[in-house]
């Protein structure tokens, strides 16, 4: 009996121990797509998911509002606001200071997102087979110029990025630093590549029709864009001709205008408007627009904590990016006087904040506590106003219906302006035409004739706010002078002093020691340097 | 003057001849007679001291009748008491005396109890009971058998309240007589756990002994089998369930602090129903380093479910080598806990009831600044002005006054237990309910856990069994550390003292006049009236404690199965083939009801709604064989086995922002009104793995042991690709009795040493916690929030994006290598016992998730980087005796670690945790601690200005992020416990401290964008100020960001805690036996009421680990253990 039971017993381990396949062991992964399959046999349908959740992540990463108002913070035009100075939201007010270092987000947040699209863009364009049909062609293309403007971005902000023009292989995963001639040349040919794969608007004013994504003369404004950034800020006057041309292309289509009335600029009632030259659509009719509308404007809307505000805002903001009192009495200056459209459509001073409509519950206009990072003036662009917003998406932070411009037709007349006064002396005088047409539109008087200045001071007024001016100040040179105390003194207003109406501004010293050349360039982020250890950390840093 | 009997009933012939009959006979050798008198008894406690010089037999015997309690019992027919004797001995038991009394002449001995027998007689010592009535004897037989079906020789017998004995003979049989059929017999046997039989009018008796727990030949749980302590060749902390008993601990994992050296108990949170994490000799990975919990052969994620009382035994595999038959799983060792089997002395079953309650409160509020102090402090700091608190001159609010209440835990235990030789049962009923220190009903913890364990042995060739836990749980949590600073405890501890609880009606600040009037909704308590809101609070998103505490109803249920089956078969003697099925089955449902409310632009919530909804199904399949066979002196073992496992889960998500009615009784789901908010999700989840592991074994003479083992594990297609998915784990350990060699009797003689043995292992473990699913290849996912909508009437189209990660073919299992060095060894008769052991601890290929250089377009890679090394030594000391009726115990651990990372995970340092705001503070980076502390250093402060001046490390004139410094690990240097035992007659007394030396934490309560809150005393006290010059502390400056990540907030957060003092009284069998009670103790316990510790924060003993390993040491305000004063009761029938 037992030696019988001891055979099966032994049968039955042996058995056992086989009996577990290693096919039990093979589960694929759910609720992903293959790389490889996808991409070989994608049809336009799949080329344009694919282009989809670029200029998603375009929007939300790249142009997300974070980004933007770090990069005003740099400026002598910005101060960081929010509640107070001790609001650390995102360092922003060690960039207001100046006193950033590496580890600051944003610096991240840009160059994990820039080679992100990058990365995206380059297995479009390397992985999808060559077809002639017309929207691969015009993904692929797009795909081109996402690449370039990512590329020209990251050398904007650090000068000399690695450089990426394709998918790595293992081998290149910890690259050098690039260089950045070599970067801004094959951003330029890519660009002029873009433009000619892209079709373009089918008339004046038909963005809508054409649809929120880059057209052939997007491709030529950044490709000027790229080469006067670089043709000034390193002096090169090779690259520097070459901003001519595709500005030059771009207004000769007259496919795109100012419009008329500036106080549309940023709302709804600008979507797809002439002005318009590449644009994030905000989508409200499908039901996901809260996947398409950030809350940009809460961040920077007037913070109900410190002020009373009026009945067409929302209440509710943060106060980010409240102008400096050196940016309102220049555009007070530049303009004429604060009622002029330009000036009351970018900013409003104190006492126009009274001539605003309150209802009785939010109490009287004015200070509720003192404002802190404010001389007098409030922005008046980049609000939330309470007939903007989505209505079916709950919550406190509300989205705005507007769709987000990243390039508009006056950015590329002011562009082709700079760039014929350099390289000709603007000697057809159409540089001038283009500085008038900006001028005319906001009721400034045309000019005769056009210095340096008044071409930097009209970039200044005319796009405040929209992540120019710091770039622009350490192109020309001129951010030593202006910067040289920014941060030192720290401005409160505690509205009116008591019995008149001058402005009770009171002054403290600030944690700023004004500028310093290291931020000539940015700081490559802290954990990147880790991360790749090829990466040489710039000057200063 | 007591009188020797002579044995006159020899010479009686009806005696004689019922003595006959009676067969009360054992075979006296030399060799049992120690086994015999070993039995605890008078014969092992009295002592003599004899010195007689040619003297007589009698004259000795009177003497030692004189000294003691003994009486010679002979027949003088027999013994010569006239025989010269010369006798010397001091302080002998009189198993020592009697040898040497008696060596050389023809007598033979026995002792019995009291009673010294004497004969020349040859072959027999009998035994004529009790000699006062001796006449009317019944009597029962039977045969005694071993856990091997061996008989027993030598076996005590003896009739319960009498002094009536036998013993039992070679083939195990014995005969006893009884006075009464209500006598009950009481069978003890050294190494066997006594047994207690009712006679209850049966002649028969057959006595099935079972080994005693309390000796080498201790049973050990090694994983697909057990073992003998005495051979056990690895590090193995085995924890017993007497020191399990009346815990106050509520679940297993907390049970076992302090229980073992080099085993630390991780609390991060004292909240009720948190778990303990246990981490085993150091931190090895990067990773979460839990380690593997096997409770009765089925794996499982946490032992949190298992009540204390339910445990029979919880062995802890430290080294490698004892671990390395779990394989990939055990590189942070391996936890084995088998519940209870139910057992019984008697044969009779056994009900218990045990109760407990326990009030429990806030240990140490930490001293935080008062309102003069606080506004002084933060004006300095210039983070203010005066004019700016609009203070009304008399609040003074301290938060934790408010926040922290008395708490209660009640906790029932019924059950039952029985067995008899071929099947046992042990059902148990746990009852759980804990109401936490903080004010009101957020904090709670209910549990009613089942434990229904049983096997019977169907054949003598197959045995079945089945153990079943069953856990109903309700939580629900206030938030604490786990979010930065945005806690319940992190605004107790900040909120500004400036701020009222609540405003008087009517007198609320103008602001909030406002607010209330622009129609938001402020937070109120239940009278109505409006909490007390931060003129500040614009600056940050703390908010008032109690709303912080009400914001959001939570509810959180969980229902678990879990358990074993198995079939064990015999085909032939020493081969067990055993298949066994584990499973665990559950759900579980998180109900969120988040409240609107409005504190002011950035702190606020709208009403939301979210429930989940998951459940899952796990089960291993393990077939596995041991074998044991004895050839000659040489005892070989072997184990062959497979394992098969299988884990699914599944979960529905569903939230939602607008329901159909306000009322209370809509808060579900299905009243959910359509809206862009919503959100569903759920996602089935499945994963396998397979193992096939082997053990070998050889140990002769009880000298030598080796063992070595093996095991190959393959985890599916979600963790390594299929070239790589198989990792192999070996191992090899020795051990030498050296005790037990001939050339060491007399050293083991003259140090009273039973036994000394050496131990050696070396072994191979893996570690999967470190890699998240599918890391080595890269897809593509889909989903419209990375889509577009071109406007152009396209609509919405899904975006599709490549995987943030970088595809990584290569990776393999992450690998521990372990050495450990080990010594057992036992003194004075077992009274002291010490074990020490050596390890060093490599972890190689650490699987890690580093930040990918982003270059490449991905954000993360998982790479075979890095080693960890821990080392440490480790000691354990017991020491155990008893003086008369007072018993004592002492026993205690030590065991020192040493973390390093002996190569980064990256070429630089790579970043972990930060303080909110203010910046990365710990690090993964080459020749430190895992994840310590790196900070700025204030080298001098300024005398004149009380600024910090920050050490310059790289001497360039700029303090930045290279001029930190390590400045502490939390790891720490040394833990230690201590446990002590005392027991007098009815009384017991149990100390119990423990403590951990050389760890530092950081403070990270003060963030940076809040410069107007609150913080603790000491920095106020001692700051700079122009009276006090030379402060510990700068001037309080708010521009200052680097001093929130200095080395000033970081502390000494080495404890001593006594965490248990328990006195408990059993009331007397005398007294409980009326009421047909068996046992009732009843005690009380002071638990967690004195720490001893230099850490200024809220509890020395938590931390961050809930939030990932790399936050252990930041201590953003996790919810303190509680102290506690227990009652207890326990009942036995």
């Amino acid at each position: 009996m037992k030696k019988y039971l001891f055979k099966i017993s032994a049968l039955f381990l042996g058995l056992t121990l086989v009996t577990c396949s290693e096919d039990y062991l093979d589960i694929p992964q759910k609720s992903v797509l293959s790389s490889d399959v996808y991409y070989e046999t994608a049809g336009p349908d799949e080329a344009e998911a694919l282009i989809s959740s670029i200029y998603n992540q375009y929007y939300s990463q790249i142009e997300g509002v974070a980004c933007k108002i770090f990069l005003n913070c740099l400026s002598d035009d910005h101060y960081a606001g929010g509640n107070s100075f001790a609001d650390a939201a995102n360092q922003f007010q060690e960039a207001d200071n100046l006193i950033i270092n590496s580890t600051q987000g944003n610096l991240n947040t840009m160059y994990v997102n820039s080679y992100k699209l990058i990365y995206w863009a380059n297995s479009i364009i390397e992985k999808i087979p060559e077809s002639s049909d017309a929207r691969i062609v015009r993904v692929k293309a797009e795909a081109q110029f996402f690449r370039a403007l990512m590329m020209f971005e990251n050398v904007r902000w650090w000068g000399t990025p690695p450089f990426v023009d394709h998918v790595p292989t293992t081998e290149e995963y910890y690259p050098a630093n690039g260089n950045a001639a070599e970067i801004i040349a094959w951003c330029l040919t890519q660009m002029q590549e873009a433009a000619d794969a892209l079709p373009a608007l089918s008339g004046i004013g038909q963005q809508e029709a054409y649809g929120a994504r880059v057209s052939k003369h997007t491709a030529l404004a950044y490709k000027g864009k790229i080469a006067l950034w670089y043709g000034t800020k390193y002096n090169d006057a090779a690259i520097l001709a070459q901003a001519v041309q595709p500005l030059n292309t771009v207004i000769s289509s007259n496919l795109y205008g100012l419009v008329d009335d500036m106080f549309i600029l940023d709302r709804p009632a600008a979507d797809f408007c002439k002005e318009y030259v590449w644009e994030h659509n905000s989508a409200d009719a499908n039901g996901y627009s809260s996947y398409q509308a950030g809350i940009d404007q809460i961040w920077t809307n007037w913070r109900p904590e410190n002020m009373t505000l009026p009945d067409d805002l929302y209440n509710i903001g943060w106060g980010w990016c409240p102008p400096t009192g050196m940016f309102g009495d220049f555009l007070r200056d530049h303009e004429g006087g604060i009622d002029m459209p330009r000036f009351k459509s970018t900013l409003r001073t104190y006492d126009q904040a009274f001539e605003l409509e309150y209802n009785n519950a939010s109490g009287p206009p004015g200070t509720v506590a003192p404002i802190s990072a404010n001389q007098g003036y409030f922005r008046w662009r980049g609000l939330l106003f309470a007939a903007d917003i989505y209505t079916d998406i709950g919550g406190f932070f509300r989205r705005s219906m507007a769709n987000t411009q990243f390039m508009r037709y006056a950015e590329v007349l002011l562009l082709y302006a700079e760039a014929k006064f350099l390289v000709d002396g603007d000697a057809d005088g159409t540089g001038l035409a283009a500085l008038n047409l900006v001028r005319t539109r906001a009721q400034l008087t045309p000019l005769g004739s056009m210095t340096y200045q008044d071409i930097k001071d009209e970039r200044r007024a005319e796009l405040w706010q929209e992540g120019e001016r710091y770039f622009d100040i350490v192109r020309w040179g001129d951010a030593a002078t202006l910067q040289k105390d920014k941060g030192k003194t720290w401005y409160t207003l505690y509205g009116y002093i008591e019995g008149t109406t001058d402005w009770d501004i009171r002054t403290r010293e600030g944690s700023g020691n004004g500028w310093d050349p290291k931020y000539n360039f940015l700081p490559f982020p802290y954990s990147q340097l880790s991360a790749n250890t090829n990466l040489v950390q710039n000057d200063g840093w | 003057m007591k009188k020797h009997y002579d044995l006159w009933v020899f010479e009686h012939p009806t005696l004689k001849k019922l003595i006959m009959e009676l067969k009360i006979a054992i075979l006296i050798t030399i060799a049992t007679v120690s086994n015999v008198f070993s039995t605890p008894s008078y014969s092992q406690v009295a002592r003599v001291s004899l010195e007689i010089k040619n003297g007589n037999l009698e004259q000795v015997m009177d003497e030692i009748e004189k000294q003691s309690e003994f009486y010679f019992i002979f027949n003088q027919k027999q013994i010569d008491v006239t025989r010269e004797v010369d006798i010397k001995v001091a302080n002998k038991l009189i198993t020592d005396v009697l040898p040497e009394l008696f060596s050389g002449t023809n007598v033979r001995y026995a002792v019995f109890d009291r009673k010294i027998l004497l004969t020349n007689d040859q072959k027999e010592i009998t035994l004529p009971g009790n000699l006062s009535d001796v006449v009317q004897q019944q009597h029962v037989t039977g045969t005694i058998l071993d856990e091997n079906g061996k008989p027993i020789p030598g076996v005590n017998i003896a009739v319960e309240g009498t002094t009536i004995g036998s013993i039992s003979d070679i083939n195990g049989i014995y005969s006893i007589n009884i006075s009464s059929q209500d006598a009950v017999l009481i069978f003890s046997f050294i190494g066997y756990n006594q047994k207690r039989v009712p006679v209850a009018g049966k002649t028969v008796i057959n006595v099935s002994m079972e080994p005693s727990v309390s000796s080498l030949d201790e049973v050990i749980v090694i994983g697909y089998g057990v073992t003998k302590k005495r051979d056990i060749t690895g590090s193995i902390a085995s924890v017993k369930s007497d020191a399990l008993q009346n815990l106050t601990m509520t679940d297993a994992a907390h049970a076992l602090q302090g229980k073992a050296a080099g085993v630390q108990v991780v609390n991060s949170s004292g909240a009720p129903g948190k778990g303990a994490s246990i981490q085993i000799r150091g931190y090895s990975s990067n990773s979460r380093t839990e380690p593997l919990i096997i409770v009765d052969g089925l794996k499982v994620t946490s032992m949190d479910y298992l009540d204390p009382e339910n445990i029979e035994s919880i062995e802890i595999l430290k080294d490698a080598a004892s671990a390395a038959i779990y394989g990939i799983e055990a590189g942070n060792g391996v936890i084995l806990v088998s519940t209870k089997s139910g057992s019984s002395v008697t044969g009779q079953g056994r009900f218990f009831y045990n109760y407990q309650l326990t009030s429990q409160k806030i240990d140490n509020l930490p001293q935080v600044m008062n309102a003069a102090q606080y506004m002084e402090y933060v004006v300095e700091s210039g983070a203010v002005g005066i004019e700016d608190f609009e203070y009304d001159g008399v609040t003074d609010t301290h938060w934790g006054d408010y926040m922290f209440e008395t708490g209660y835990i009640k906790r029932h235990t019924l059950g039952f237990e029985g067995g008899n030789d071929r099947g046992n049962l042990f059902i148990s009923l746990n009852y759980l309910d804990n109401n936490g220190i903080i004010t009101g009903d957020k904090d709670i913890y209910k549990r009613l856990t089942g434990q229904i364990n049983a096997d019977y042995k169907i054949k003598d060739w197959m045995t079945i069994g089945v153990t079943t836990s069953i856990e109903n749980a309700k939580t629900n949590t206030v938030s604490e550390g786990s979010v930065p600073n945005i806690s319940v405890l992190g605004s107790i501890m900040v909120y500004d003292p400036i701020t009222p609880w609540t405003y008087i009606p009517g007198q609320e600040p103008s602001r909030i006049k406002t607010w209330e009037a622009q129609g938001h909704l402020l937070p109120r308590d239940e009278n109505g009236n409006i909490y007390g809101e931060s003129i500040f609070s614009g600056n940050t998103l703390i908010w008032h404690p109690a709303i912080m505490r009400d914001r959001t109803d939570t509810d959180n249920k969980n229902f678990n199965l879990r358990g074993t089956g198995y079939i064990n078969f015999t085909p032939i003697g020493g081969l067990t083939f055993t298949s066994r099925l584990g499973y665990r089955a559950g759900y579980s449902q998180i109900s969120n009801y988040n409240y609107d409310l409005y504190i002011n632009s950035t702190a606020n919530q709208a009403m939301s709604i979210n429930g989940r909804a998951s459940n899952s199904l796990y089960y291993q399949w393990e077939n596995f064989a041991n074998y044991m066979i004895n050839i000659h002196e040489h005892n070989i073992t072997a184990m062959a086995g497979m394992s098969f496992q299988h884990s699914e889960s599944e979960f529905v998500y569903g939230s939602a922002n607008t329901l159909s009615n306000p009322a209370v009784n809509f808060r579900y789901l299905s009243n959910a009104v359509n809206s862009t908010q919503m959100s569903i999700s759920g996602q089935p989840d499945l994963s396998t793995n397979m193992s096939y592991y082997g053990r070998l074994g050889w140990s002769y003479m009880n000298k030598y042991n080796l063992q070595v083992s093996f095991r190959a594990d393959a985890y599916d297609t979600s963790k390594l690709d299929k070239s790589h998915r198989w990792g192999y784990f070996p191992s090899i350990s020795g051990g030498w009795t050296i005790s037990n060699e001939s050339f060491m009797d007399n050293i083991n003689a003259a140090l009273g040493m039973s036994s000394l043995k050496l131990r050696a292992s070396y072994g191979v473990n893996g570690n999967v916690n470190a890699l998240s699913n599918y890391q080595y290849n890269t897809t593509l996912s889909t989903g419209i929030n990375y889509g577009y909508d071109f406007g152009s009437g396209s609509g919405q189209i899904t975006g599709t994006y490549p995987s943030s990660r970088l595809p990584n073919p290569d990776i393999v299992w992450e690998t521990t290598h372990m050495v450990d060095i080990g010594a057992d060894a036992r003194f004075f008769r077992d009274r002291l016992t010490v074990g020490v052991d050596w390890y060093n601890k490599n972890t190689h290929d650490l699987l890690t998730s580093t930040a990918a250089p982003a270059n490449t377009g991905a954000s993360t890679v998982f790479v075979n980087a890095g080693k960890v090394n821990n080392k440490g030594l480790e000691l354990e000391l017991g020491w155990k005796d008893k003086i008369g009726d007072f018993n004592y115990s002492i026993s205690g651990n030590i065991a020192t670690l040493k973390n390093l990372v002996t190569e980064g995970t990256s070429k630089d340092r790579v970043p972990g945790a930060a303080v909110h705001t203010s910046g990365t503070v710990t690090y993964f980076e080459e020749g430190y601690p895992l994840w310590y502390l790196r900070t700025y250093v204030i080298e001098s402060i300024n005398p004149e200005t009380g600024a910090a001046v920050y050490k310059d490390f790289d001497d360039n004139g700029i303090i930045n992020t290279d001029d930190r410094e390590m400045t502490g690990s939390v790891i720490p240097d040394y833990t230690y416990s201590l446990t002590v035992n005392l027991a007098y007659k009815n009384f017991d007394l149990t100390v119990f401290g423990t403590g951990v030396q050389g760890a530092e934490k950081l403070f990270a309560l003060n963030r940076g964008d809040y410069p107007q809150a609150n913080t603790l005393l000491e920095f106020y006290e001692n700051r700079w100020t122009p009276t006090n010059k030379n402060s510990k502390y700068p001037k309080p400056n708010y521009f200052d960001q680097n001093y929130k990540v200095s080395d000033a907030m970081v502390f000494d957060a080495s404890f001593f805690k006594i965490k248990q003092i328990q006195l408990g009284y059993n009331i007397p069998k005398s007294i409980i036996n009326k009421a047909k009670i068996a046992g009732l103790r009843a005690y009380v316990s002071l638990d967690d009421w004195f720490t001893f510790t230099k850490y200024p924060g809220l509890d020395p003993e938590t931390n961050g680990l809930d939030r990932d390993v790399n936050s252990l040491g930041i201590d953003s305000g996790n919810y303190p253990i509680s102290k506690k004063l227990v009652f207890g009761l326990n009942v036995s029938f």
